[in-house]
């Protein structure tokens, strides 16, 4: 592929993002999903229990969790727009009938989801820090570090969706989608049941399937906010490098499968 | 020379669909949607394809511009396989366009050119958009178009870059009689401008009037392919025709009663 082709090509992937993007923020349910987000904000605000430590590591662990509900709400709704409609309505004519590559469309469509998905956990975790801030005059520097953990979760499991949505409907989509979301969280609890069990035959299962599926056990970070535990940059590389590794792997899939789909 | 040099070539190309789940017993197996459909199209020819609703026009379409992957036969255009490249020479407009709703006409055109990296710049824009009489609903959301909004936003995204190939599936279907006037002037406009057109219509009337060749489909098979003057001479009984070829292939092919009783 010669330089202008891989021009053009970030120029596409730029335009469906973008769009996917707007579409996005005209959405009415972008709109539902920060006023949900209101309710806690002015209980965080009136709640006067910022006078003792733990009660703002608490009131930082429930803010994280909003963030991390609502952003699996924007994930799965927004996600699941994305593809099947699209197919559906035959909106992909619009788009393969000017830009035929198939995984350049899943990328640009991915980057939109994640371009809202990022503004969510910023308005959010910005709400949440300057409402501590406000009420106990300290930087809680956990906040943006947790969001961007959940960021990077949530990132992966838009990928995830993108590939079931290019090769099946919209419930199996957000039926599998959910189900491997549990999984992915409970994989080191399982992994632990297995070595106190002794089973090999269990242990090596699950090893197997935290190659296939995500792990996402390991974007936890409610011990990091309730410890006040600082997390290591090393750490962090290496988790994004393991959420884009993934991500990649899932497009691609993803995008070969949207490739033999006739439309 | 420019009028032989090929645009557009179908070789036998076919496609079939497996049968929908929960389909009776008698429609198991899989349906030919197009069988051998071999088409060739000329650069500066206005090319009508003809057929009745089912006949296998879209399926056609779709496998020329590599939306379906034909079960076998081959298709190039611009005398190659089927690439990047050769879409910047194409305007597409299917048969009911669907938009994202929440764009703006303006901002629908705007995607489109930058899909195929063309800069629209507002002159161009105001341009087409005028043309198909949409320029002072350009800031108005698609969700709040009728379909022949729709549809003629589909046909001004196809003229954006000025292609020199546009393939129009059905681009008359659900319009008004002032819709469909209008579409035939653009036809008319993108003839003398020496553009090559390919365009699916089950109105017979409208390849008579605009095209210099026709082809007809019927269940998947070309019946008939040749010039329009030599297919209906002085545009004159087209569509006696035209019923004509499609009885003679039904009575030809039809099982008699007696013979399956």
């Amino acid at each position: 592929m010669n330089f202008s082709a891989i021009r053009s090509r970030i120029s596409c992937i730029t335009a469906i993002a973008w769009y996917a993007f707007i579409e996005a923020l005209r959405n009415r349910l972008f709109l539902g999903v920060f006023l949900l987000a209101l309710p806690f904000a002015a209980a965080a605000w009136t709640v006067d229990v910022y006078q003792l430590g733990f009660q703002t590591r608490l009131v930082s662990d429930a803010g994280l969790t909003l963030i991390s509900t609502l952003g699996l709400l924007v994930v799965l709704f927004f996600s699941l727009d994305q593809i099947i409609p699209d197919i559906e309505k035959r909106t992909v004519y619009f788009i393969f009938t000017r830009m035929p590559s198939r995984h350049t469309y899943m990328i640009g469509r991915f980057f939109g989801i994640v371009a809202t998905l990022f503004c969510l956990h910023l308005f959010l975790a910005g709400l949440l820090v300057m409402i501590i801030k406000l009420r106990t005059g300290a930087w809680f520097n956990e906040i943006p570090v947790a969001g961007l953990i959940i960021f990077l979760k949530q990132s992966l499991l838009v990928s995830i969706v993108m590939l079931l949505a290019a090769c099946t409907s919209k419930i199996i989509t957000v039926s599998l989608s959910v189900l491997i979301y549990v999984i992915g969280h409970g994989l080191d609890i399982f992994r632990m049941l297995a070595e106190q069990s002794g089973n090999t035959i269990v242990a090596f299962l699950l090893d197997l399937t935290g190659i296939i599926l995500p792990d996402f056990s390991l974007y936890e970070t409610r011990i990091m906010v309730m410890h006040e535990i600082p997390a290591q940059t090393s750490a962090l590389l290496i988790l994004a490098f393991y959420t884009f590794t993934a991500i990649f792997f899932y497009l691609a899939v993803g995008g070969a499968i949207l490739k033999r789909r006739d439309l | 020379m420019f009028m032989t040099q090929t645009v557009l070539e179908l070789k036998n190309v076919s496609k079939s669909y497996a049968p929908a789940p929960g389909s009776s017993k008698e429609a198991q197996g899989r349906r030919a949607a197009i069988d051998n459909v071999s088409l060739t199209l000329c650069a500066g020819q206005i090319y009508g394809f003809a057929g009745l609703n089912g006949a296998g026009k879209t399926t056609s379409i779709k496998a020329a511009l590599g939306l379906i992957q034909p079960d076998s036969g081959s298709i190039e255009l611009f005398g190659a396989p089927i690439d990047a490249a050769a879409f910047n020479n194409i305007g597409f407009c299917p048969e009911k366009p669907v938009f994202y709703e929440t764009l703006t006409a303006s901002e629908i055109v705007d995607f489109s050119g930058k899909l195929l990296n063309v800069n629209a710049e507002e002159s161009r824009k105001k341009q087409i958009l005028d043309k198909v009489g949409l320029y002072d609903d350009r800031h108005k959301r698609v969700g709040a178009f009728s379909k022949g909004m729709q549809q003629r936003l589909g046909i001004a995204c196809a003229m954006l870059h000025d292609p020199a190939l546009y393939i129009l599936d059905e681009p008359a279907s659900g319009l008004d009689p002032l819709g469909r006037r209008l579409i035939k002037d653009i036809l008319k406009e993108l003839k003398q401008a020496g553009k090559t057109v390919f365009f699916s219509t089950h109105i017979i009337s409208d390849i008579t009037e605009i095209c210099d060749k026709i082809a007809i489909i019927h269940k998947g098979h070309i019946l008939y392919e040749g010039r329009v003057d030599e297919f209906c001479p002085e545009h004159k009984n087209g569509e006696e025709r035209f019923v004509k070829i499609i009885q003679d292939y039904d009575n030809k092919n039809s099982v008699p009663a007696a013979a399956t009783a």
